[in-house]
């Protein structure tokens, strides 16, 4: 029988003025989804960045398959410090839509990641899926959100949802 | 996925108001390369299965799973793909082939593999109760190794109008070693 309701909220930011969010307090769940609904305030378009418990070291790696409207690729990052999730623009009314899964972010495996992008800017854009790696067997207790350069414009939302497995 | 879309909300009085439910989670054993959940109420609308997972024979590249309905092992799935390896974009699919299931390609980890390195995948099954339509699933799966990794996308078909009464992650490489944990959730409608 089914063990209850889950993929319950657990906390949402509306940053202004800053590039980096971090969420700690991360509940007792399973996996954890953030949903990033996010604009860039400035500058040139910029990854949108997902970091550990602080670390940033050359901890993470990731492989991506991504369209661009007129062809498709692939793609791998070893060693990086970071997995980057998504790519969003400073482009008026336009939102880069991204979600990030982790799976078993408690447990004593590596951390894997799936993670998908919409990118579009309306004449040129990307569509993203990517699994990500993040080489350590410490539990997650602290997730950070940034962009490579910039803030984000006001109007983002970046929110985690926990699923806990009966 | 589908999650995105019945996202939990909390009332006034704090208690969820989710209509995403967790059924049931199993581990690998070691010595299995099937796991089945065999019990699904039929109060939800869709169902998703959200797993990491490993093999336990020696390899250094990522191994398929298979996923089958009701323990049906016939040439009654048909599916598409989209998958890249850090370099090239690969697409096919098959129409009732000879895989008896629907392949997620490339999300096993296998035991060649560094420790703790794992495959993950998450699987919709779309109104997995009707009892006129073929079932619909839809797969983002892949895993990464630092240096190596497979990520895909896969829409895949079961060709029966039977309600799915039971599901199976089967691994075509040895069995699931003991960190292997796959979950399955129901997703309510209104």
């Amino acid at each position: 029988m089914p063990a209850g309701a889950t993929y319950e909220p657990i906390a949402t930011s509306s940053p202004t003025s800053v590039g980096t969010v971090d969420f700690s307090s991360l509940g007792s769940y399973t996996d954890i989804r953030i949903v990033i609904f996010t604009r860039q305030a400035a500058g040139s378009a910029t990854d949108i960045r997902i970091r550990f418990n602080s670390d940033t070291g050359t901890n993470y790696s990731f492989t991506e398959l991504y369209g661009t409207g007129a062809a498709a690729a692939s793609a791998s990052t070893s060693n990086a410090s970071y997995i980057a999730a998504g790519l969003t623009r400073n482009v008026a009314n336009i939102w880069n839509a991204t979600t990030v899964d982790i799976f078993n972010y408690a447990g004593a495996t590596n951390k894997t990641v799936l993670t998908t992008d919409a990118s579009e800017s309306n004449g040129s854009g990307y569509v993203w899926r990517k699994v990500g790696l993040w080489r350590s067997t410490s539990a997650i207790t602290t997730i950070t959100v940034s962009l490579n350069s910039g803030n984000f414009a006001t109007g983002t939302t970046i929110s985690l949802y926990g699923i806990k497995a009966a | 996925m589908i999650g995105a879309l019945v996202a939990g909300q909390v009332g006034s009085g704090g208690a969820s108001l989710s209509s995403y439910e967790s059924i049931a989670t199993a581990s690998g054993t070691g010595s299995s390369g099937i796991i089945t959940f065999s019990v699904i109420p039929s109060t939800f609308k869709h169902l998703q299965i959200r797993g990491i997972n490993r093999s336990t024979t020696a390899g250094v590249s990522f191994s398929q799973l298979n996923f089958t309905c009701n323990g049906d092992t016939g040439n009654n799935y048909a599916q598409h793909y989209l998958k890249g390896d850090g370099s090239a974009v690969s697409a096919s699919g098959y129409a009732t082939g000879g895989y008896g299931g629907i392949l997620l390609y490339n999300c096993m980890a296998r035991a060649g593999m560094a420790s703790g390195i794992m495959g993950t995948f998450v699987i919709d099954i779309l109104d997995y109760g009707s009892t006129s339509k073929y079932k619909t699933v839809r797969v983002l799966c892949g895993g990464d190794t630092n240096g190596a990794g497979e990520i895909g996308i896969n829409s895949g078909l079961w060709l029966s109008t039977s309600a799915i009464s039971s599901l199976s992650v089967i691994a075509t490489a040895g069995n699931f070693t003991t960190d292997t944990s796959i979950a399955l959730y129901g997703i309510k409608e209104a």
